[in-house]
């Protein structure tokens, strides 16, 4: 019988003797081992392993960009683990290209199930990071929504908006933009018909739906009402 | 001491490939792994009686120290998220390991230095 080729790529040495204890009890699986990306080269340099467990923070570039960089090597089955995925870990690590996702705290029989799960065709991700990962999605599908939404804004009516989501009030947004306050008020009233929303509490929950923090438009400084 | 006479060492962890290396590391040693109850400890130490502790959590690991005080036991804190490594004996907690965080040999190294110094029966 051809045994399963095993590939763990952890910085960690207990967790690659915690799977190597585990494993070696199983007749069907054969264990490599990798502390870093560098070793995970090395140990794929003749020959590519059935399936690669990657720690999400395998040194020196972590478990995502691994996943990738192996990926253009060997058509490895990887699987990324860590301790606490995250929405976006979880996200970068499918859009990567990983397999599956498993948490470290997984018991040693699930493990071994996961790891011939994958053999067949199967997809190793437990409950609760298949939940995590289908809110990732809809986060996703729904921020995209948004930033088609605000398309039919102006970029003045997207500064001014950026200042609403940020707390200013009217007083302040025109201080900042150096225009009127009438201008201002004018500008909300054409965002809120524009967007079809309610009120500019909604606008502003809208608008960190579309942008969030990080790629909002650069913020124009508010000064203290 | 184990029905076989080797020591007894037990490892409550909330991540279970902890106990799997611990056993692969402590070949002269009976290991029995069991899952981390919310730091709740002292009824199983009572019960199993072992010669050393092996725990991964903060919480298990404080939880144990009255025991291990009054029992003398070794309890070894192995801090996977942290990289740490540390032990509890003759009533106060020390970093080991040599800076090299929780590797399998450190843990064999800590445990085999605890249950000599206990003049335990390693063989």
């Amino acid at each position: 019988m051809r045994r399963t080729r095993i590939l763990v790529a952890d910085s960690l040495d207990i967790f690659r003797a915690g799977v190597r204890n585990l494993l070696e009890r199983e007749s069907d699986f054969e264990i490599l081992e990798a502390a870093s990306f560098e070793d995970v080269l090395a140990a794929t340099e003749h020959d590519c392993p059935d399936i690669a467990l990657i720690d999400l923070e395998l040194p020196p570039l972590g478990g995502v960009t691994a996943v990738q960089r192996l990926a253009k090597r060997c058509s490895t089955y990887t699987i990324v683990w860590s301790f606490e995925p995250s929405q976006e870990t979880v996200l970068a690590a499918v859009r990567s290209g990983a397999h599956g996702f498993l948490h470290k705290e997984i018991s040693p029989e699930g493990l071994v199930r996961a790891l011939r799960g994958v053999v067949q065709g199967e997809a190793p991700l437990s409950r609760d990071l298949a939940s995590l990962m289908i809110d990732a999605l809809h986060g996703l599908d729904e921020r995209t929504r948004a930033r088609d939404r605000a398309r039919v804004l102006s970029s003045r009516e997207r500064e001014v908006l950026d200042l609403v989501a940020q707390g200013a009030r009217n007083k302040q947004i025109a201080a900042a933009l150096t225009i009127s306050e009438f201008t201002v008020k004018r500008h909300v009233q054409n965002i809120l018909q524009k967007l079809e929303l309610p009120s500019r509490k909604a606008a502003a929950t809208f608008y960190r739906t579309a942008f969030g923090t990080e790629e909002a438009p650069a913020a124009v400084a508010v000064q203290p009402a | 001491m184990s029905e076989a006479g080797r020591p007894l060492v037990a490892v409550v962890c909330s991540v279970p490939l902890l106990g799997e290396a611990v056993e692969s590391a402590l070949d002269f040693a009976e290991v029995r792994a069991f899952a981390e109850r919310g730091g709740e400890i002292d009824g199983l130490l009572r019960w199993l009686m072992p010669d050393a502790l092996v725990v991964d959590s903060d919480r298990t690991a404080e939880g144990a120290t009255a025991y291990a005080a009054a029992h003398e036991l070794p309890v070894v804190h192995v801090s996977v998220r942290d990289r740490t490594l540390r032990v509890y004996r003759f009533g106060e907690w020390e970093d080991a390991g040599n800076g090299d965080g929780p590797t399998p040999e450190a843990i064999r190294n800590v445990i085999a230095g605890s249950l000599f110094a206990r003049g335990g029966p390693v063989r």
